[in-house]
């Protein structure tokens, strides 16, 4: 395939997708300037290697898989493993007896705010997943990790995410009561 | 199956994950378990959340300032990857990347947005050839209705829109009305039969720039596409017509088109 034609086929394919790929990047990375860098990198990494990516397959998950291994190597070389999630696991499920329906008034902040506050490994997989609509099989070759794992990463983090939304809700009634 | 067990899986239900026999089970249980149903739906809204409030978050956009430049250090680092490779061959490249750096950073932005919508007709117009044509897609498609509770409830509006009339060449019949999925892009797609051609009018979630009167696309091969934007949706009429008539056919269309996603 000729220089041009690469271009054109990654320009209709992958570059749509920037959008969502910066989103989840400053999400995770929680600086615009690591978000960029993160993303260009992607982006260029995946241009070197579109001749590897299969038309007409989940282009987005293509790119989301470079973006979390490139995002896991740097993490490594700067020391800043993921937390472990075993030992969450354990004490949440020591913990979290009873998961509360969904709040029947939800806003973005308040779906987002919550997210936030539960551990990153559970944001990760749920983002993956709910947004960027991801398979499992997808999500545990992006992750590196086994199959089971997401699905019960995704498991518990769906249930820490309505309590923490549970919460939100709660704060929230109380602060319009107070007003 | 009990509630416990399809209390498990309503998540990947939502997330199509499942195999047809175990969605097969679990459609049945939720048919007969309205406590299991309310559950689904606090699911189906915390999800549709979820995406959203991500997809809205002004924090989170990338600048146009990176947009716009990105093309071009993407178009740039292909070409000096080409330099290593052959100095002869790269001079000429890189004087492309040079010209290319110059309008690029003028244009990319524009030209972003144009590819964008450049994918999807090209997806709408491959649905139209394989689902409305040749029946030949990978997933089977499903009712409105269905896709409205799973997926985009603004779907819904369409299990009512009526056929164009004061079209010039007779009368357009309803012959079909579902939602599928082409190339990862879910359409509710109905399909008219119009002076003895078949046309699909696809409509998608998508905030690319194109305004809210139907305009004729490039299209490949025989097909062309029409699109127009309402709400946060955008409308493509695929057809075998002439230019001309697809155009007629989305000038006829687009009232009842908009009139149902004004809101969505």
């Amino acid at each position: 395939m000729s220089e041009e034609s690469t271009w054109k086929a990654f320009e209709a394919e992958a570059l749509p997708h920037v959008d969502r790929l910066f989103r989840l990047a400053m999400w995770l990375e929680r600086d615009r300037a690591a978000a960029e860098d993160l993303v260009q990198e992607t982006l260029t990494q995946a241009l070197q290697s579109f001749h590897r990516y299969t038309p007409g397959t989940n282009c987005r998950a293509w790119l989301t898989s470079i973006l979390q291994h490139l995002r896991s190597n740097r993490r490594r070389a700067q020391n800043r493993e993921p937390i472990e999630t075993g030992a969450i696991e354990e004490r949440f499920e020591q913990t979290l007896t009873f998961v509360p329906p969904v709040p029947e008034h939800l806003t973005d902040e308040d779906v987002l705010g919550a997210l936030r506050q539960i551990p990153e490994t559970y944001q990760e997989v749920i983002l993956l997943c709910d947004v960027q609509e991801m398979t499992y099989k997808e999500i545990a070759s992006a992750l590196n990790i086994p199959l089971g794992t997401v699905m019960s990463r995704l498991h518990r983090g769906r249930e820490l995410l309505r309590v923490a939304l549970g919460r939100t809700a709660t704060s929230t009634v109380k602060t319009r009561e107070m007003l | 199956m009990q509630c416990r067990e399809v209390r498990e899986l309503l998540d990947a239900f939502l997330g199509d994950q499942l195999l047809v026999e175990t969605t097969n089970d679990l459609v049945r249980h939720l048919e007969g378990c309205p406590a299991c149903r309310t559950e689904l739906e606090g699911r189906r809204v915390l999800r549709a959340r979820l995406q959203s409030a991500f997809a809205s978050a002004v924090p989170l956009a990338p600048t146009p300032q990176f947009l716009n430049g990105l093309e071009t250090r993407l178009r740039a680092h292909q070409t000096s990857r080409m330099t290593r490779r052959s100095w002869l061959r790269s001079w000429g490249a890189a004087a492309a990347a040079i010209v290319s750096a110059i309008a690029g950073g003028l244009f990319a932005r524009g030209a972003l947005h144009r590819s964008r919508l450049a994918t999807l007709a090209r997806s709408a117009a491959g649905d139209h050839q394989n689902c409305a044509i040749k029946f030949n897609l990978s997933e089977r498609p499903i009712p409105l209705e269905e896709a409205a509770r799973r997926y985009d409830p603004a779907f819904a509006s369409f299990t009512t829109l009526p056929a164009p009339t004061g079209l010039p060449n007779g009368v357009a019949e309803i012959l079909e009305r579902h939602s599928c999925v082409y190339e990862g892009r879910r359409f509710a797609h109905v399909v008219f039969r119009y002076s003895g051609h078949i046309v699909s009018l696809l409509v998608t979630e998508g905030s690319e720039s194109i305004g809210p009167s139907p305009e004729l696309l490039p299209a490949d091969g025989a097909l062309q596409v029409a699109s127009f934007s309402a709400g946060r949706h955008l409308a493509f009429v695929v057809s075998d017509l002439s230019s001309q008539d697809t155009s007629r056919f989305a000038q006829a269309i687009v009232g009842l088109v908009s009139r149902r996603l004004a809101n969505g």
